[in-house]
């Protein structure tokens, strides 16, 4: 096994920089806390954990540079928790910039390299706010940096007076005796200042500490005391006492013997304690080892090439991402697993009960089978016995004699069928109990709280905002909500985005504000909910919200639309997902870096989600993603294309309908049809999938998919249903099939592909175009 | 040449984590570090302890200690702790089982804590940086 302690040791590191990472995050979120509550004491506090855990962490895997610089850290806050320091917004500035850099320099260790940046800048601002409360701190470090010797007078013995001596001695119990004790203390012990106060409580168990030189108070103080002396009345010996207070480490040597005997001269009684050993051996491996941990500096002319390493260690990065799972919901799992074996055994008897009884079924169907046969030899002896004048009343009671046991051959097999039926029954309902529940609680394993996203976005809001001079107060709420780690992951992008937007676009200028009749510091909302199979994000602000016509205009300008084309608001918000869509008039180098909300809505899409907006001028705007909870099983709506069978994502459809083959009209070389007030574009998927069907039926089953603001009707052969289909991705060679997002293998073995519907509408109408061009072209 | 001195047979020893009877020292760890806890949950298992459960606060450990009671032999205890930190929860285990060995898992700078647990009762303290032979050291202290 390789030793944990061990400094290079993988799993060490691998624990170490996760928990650093939740160390610097604490540390981020309290110091935001604190900028708006200077005062609360409980995030003073976390701070300063965070950090003093984060530099013992660090200690232990010899990361120094960054032990060092977070002691520098917990220094400077220690002024703040002292209240020496005022919080202002230019100290958060400079915590928050320290924070940059305990983050650099772990990463810079995850990828096998040592921070080299210079940090004397901000080491210079932390000592700064140390300085700030210059003259305590002085006579602080005046203190530590001279160990008050006590004077020679007092080290001794000679330290007690007579009317002392005698005043212990009144304090003795009657088996009692006072046992002097010498002790002196080792001042490279780290926490040399600990040592008095240790003995203290070792000598308290064995009897009453009667005083001591210095006195209580002293050793109680943040100071080294080389020497000190103990009385205690105690019934124990010097020996036995000797054993309970040899500290190692702590102690270098003592002299113990009863007051008397002592006073009367160095007597036999002494116990002479070796000093604990202290071994200096680890300590110089450990740097041994340290040495060996750094990276070997590259040679000269190998600089150039350095820099391309690093590159790639940090694509890398991302691959191997750890999960933290409550050990609840792995308890859980291994339940249901026993479970799932107990049922497993269940089958296995049974299988063993059908043998029996197939068995059973055997034998006694070779009893029918003889009778049956023996019955049918008789047969003519008896039609013999009839012609010869025998009463057909008499056959008939022999016949029944002799056969009758034929009627119920089977019928202990029957009931012994019956039960063991009903058992296969009931086994296989608990079977699928218990593997329904099992999925879940694999499910619920990769599901994590939003939190873990949400909780970037305090930091984000605050350096944006004062960024551009805005002043914007976050609200998270439902940070509980769960969701799929992989949906978590690919979700931090496209949140930071809308919100980006909503503090860049949205929010106005203070000033703007005011004029405007609203308070000056605008609010972001951040929310997450469940809604039933579904998780929905909103951002919201309370900004000036989205300019209608602006958007319009910007779109007929770009093309996105027509000019004659009648949009209602929602419709005309929801264009700013359009490709090349960014009205800011200006770029800002928060948003409109020429990536546009359009990148949002195709990573949500590929999340199989959908985002929207949604606006009130002068109000606000409000950004609602809807996701599933997890990608790996989704809802479909299975539909019927000639022999083949098509899932469809339930989230992108939004009607079905049954119509006549005469309701579909032609407008502009688009096949269409009307639902309600809309017109609807109609793609047939056999003609798209080039499946042979009969295009004759009384009625065509249209379902309508929509993604963002677009519509459109997939012709399908039948409806079949709903399922909760498992999606599995399709191998390399298949990946680019357009409209196709995965395959599922259904109930019943057959192989179903999902169909992409947002790639779908972009795929129908470009190839039902060509090919009516097509047709256009061999019809002229 | 080396001699048979140079090769200890490590079946010899018993480890130290072993009691004169043969059963194991049962080790409750509370510690908010997942990562010291590891560390020393390893250092104690390789010795043959039986670390019998881990707390990731102060209540979580007391209310463990009291669950476990009279079954644990030690506790370590870290001091700074979310919810209730070590120097509290040190109290509530004494105040609960006065004879209960605990022993202070403490960083630099503590000393003025270090020094009220001790007073409190804890039967010693370990500096962080963890080292394998102090940790065993002290531990064994406060045991035996």
């Amino acid at each position: 096994m390789s030793d944990y302690l061990d400094p290079n040791n993988e799993e060490l590191l691998k624990d170490f920089f996760m928990e650093a990472e939740l160390q610097v995050e604490t540390f981020e979120q309290n110091i935001l806390v604190l900028e708006n509550e200077p005062h609360n004491k409980e995030a003073v506090d976390e701070i300063f954990r965070a950090a003093h855990t984060l530099k013992g962490a660090a200690g232990t895997v010899q990361m120094d540079e960054l032990s060092h610089f977070t002691h520098l850290c917990e220094d400077a806050l220690d002024e703040i928790r002292a209240g020496n320091v005022q919080v202002n917004p230019e100290i958060v500035d400079t915590i928050l910039e320290a924070i940059d850099v305990i983050k650099a320099m772990l990463e810079a260790r995850i990828e096998g390299d040592i921070y080299q940046e210079d940090i004397s800048a901000i080491s210079a601002k932390l000592e700064a706010l140390l300085k700030k409360e210059a003259p305590a701190e002085a006579v602080k470090a005046e203190k530590k940096s001279e160990p008050a010797k006590p004077t020679p007078a007092e080290s001794t013995e000679g330290g007690i007076t007579e009317y002392e001596l005698l005043e212990m001695k009144e304090q003795c119990g009657e088996n009692e005796k006072i046992v002097h004790a010498h002790i002196v203390f080792n001042e490279d012990n780290p926490m040399n200042t600990v040592g008095g106060v240790q003995v203290y409580a070792a000598l308290k168990k064995n009897g009453t500490v009667l005083g001591s030189v210095p006195d209580f108070d002293e050793l109680y103080k943040d100071i080294f005391h080389p020497e000190a002396d103990f009385y205690i009345a105690t019934e124990a010996s010097p020996e036995e006492i000797a054993k309970t207070v040899n500290i190692p480490d702590v102690i270098t040597d003592m002299d113990i013997s009863y007051l008397e005997e002592d006073s009367a001269g160095e007597a036999d009684a002494t116990t002479e304690a070796e000093p604990a050993e202290e071994s200096p051996a680890p300590e110089k491996a450990a740097e041994e080892v340290e040495s060996a941990a750094l990276p070997v500096p590259l040679e000269d002319g190998k600089e150039g090439k350095k820099q391309p390493e690093k590159e790639i260690r940090k694509s890398n990065k991302g691959s191997g991402s750890i999960l933290r799972v409550d050990s609840r919901r792995i308890d859980n799992l291994l339940n249901l697993v026993s479970e799932t074996v107990i049922t497993k055994a269940s089958f296995n008897q049974i299988s063993n009960s059908f043998s029996e009884n197939l068995l059973e079924f055997q034998t006694n169907q070779n009893i029918y089978r003889d009778k049956m046969k023996e019955l049918f030899d008789k047969l003519p002896d008896y039609l013999e016995s009839i012609q010869n004048g025998m009463e057909i009343k008499d056959i008939k009671n022999e016949i029944n004699e002799r056969y009758g046991s034929l009627f119920n051959v089977f019928d202990e097999l029957e009931s012994d069928l019956k039960a063991t039926v009903a058992k296969f029954q009931n086994t296989s309902q608990s079977l699928a109990r218990t593997t329904s529940e099992l999925q879940e609680g694999v499910m619920q394993i990769r599901m994590v709280p939003i939190s873990q996203i949400f909780s970037r976005f305090p930091r984000l809001v605050r350096d944006l905002s004062r960024s551009c001079g805005k002043d914007i107060k976050l609200i998270i709420e439902g940070e509980d909500t769960e969701l799929d780690k992989s949906v978590i992951d690919d979700l931090l992008d496209p949140l930071i985005h809308c919100v980006r937007n909503s503090v860049d676009h949205g929010i106005e200028s203070p000033e703007a504000r005011l004029e405007a009749g609203k308070p000056s510091n605008g609010t972001v909302l951040l929310k997450a909910r469940n809604e039933g199979n579904m998780i929905v994000i909103e951002v919201s602000d309370d900004g000036n919200g989205i300019d209608v016509e602006k958007v319009k205009a910007k779109a007929i300008a770009n093309g996105v639309i027509h000019p004659s084309k009648n949009l209602t608001d929602v419709e005309a918000y929801n264009l700013i997902f359009e490709p090349g869509f960014s009205t800011a008039k200006e770029i800002t180098n928060i948003s409109g870096r020429g990536v546009g909300l359009d990148v949002v809505r195709k990573q949500i899409e590929k999340l199989n989600g959908n985002v929207s907006v949604y606006s009130e001028p002068g109000a606000g705007s409000v950004f609602t993603i809807k996701l599933p909870l997890t990608l790996a099983i989704i809802q479909g709506l299975l539909v019927r294309v000639g022999t083949e069978i098509y899932a469809i994502p339930i989230t992108s459809v939004v009607d079905s309908h049954r119509i006549k083959p005469e309701e579909i009209k032609m407008i502009d070389n688009y096949e269409v049809f009307n639902v309600r007030q809309d017109v609807v574009s109609l793609i047939r998927l056999n003609r798209l999938f080039r499946i042979p069907t009969e295009e004759t039926g009384e009625y065509h089953f249209i379902v309508i998919v929509g993604s963002g603001d677009k519509k459109m009707g997939l012709m399908v052969d039948s409806l079949i249903g709903e399922e909760d289909v498992v999606i599995k991705p399709l191998k390399d060679k298949y990946t680019n099939s357009p409209g196709i997002a995965g395959a599922t293998i259904l109930g019943d073995g057959t192989v179903s592909l999902i169909i992409d519907v947002s790639q779908l509408l972009e795929l129908g109408l470009k190839r039902e175009i060509e090919e009516r061009q097509l047709r256009e072209a061999t019809i002229s | 040449m080396k001699n048979k001195q140079d090769f200890p047979n490590i079946n010899e020893r018993t480890p130290e984590g072993q009691k004169p009877d043969g059963s194991k020292y049962r080790v409750l760890i509370v510690d908010d570090s997942m990562f010291v806890t590891k560390q020393i949950s390893q250092i104690l298992t390789s010795e043959g302890f039986d670390v019998i459960g881990t707390a990731s606060d102060g209540q979580e450990g007391l209310d463990m200690y009291k669950e476990q009671y009279p079954n644990v032999d030690l506790v370590t205890m870290d001091i700074t702790m979310p919810k209730m930190d070590g120097v509290t929860a040190l109290e509530k285990i004494i105040e609960f089982d006065k004879d209960a060995s605990v022993i202070m898992i403490s960083a630099l700078g503590k000393q003025d804590l270090v020094k009220k647990s001790l007073l409190i009762g804890a039967k010693n303290y370990i500096v962080k940086p963890l080292d394998r032979a102090k940790v065993l050291e002290r531990i064994l202290m406060s045991i035996k």
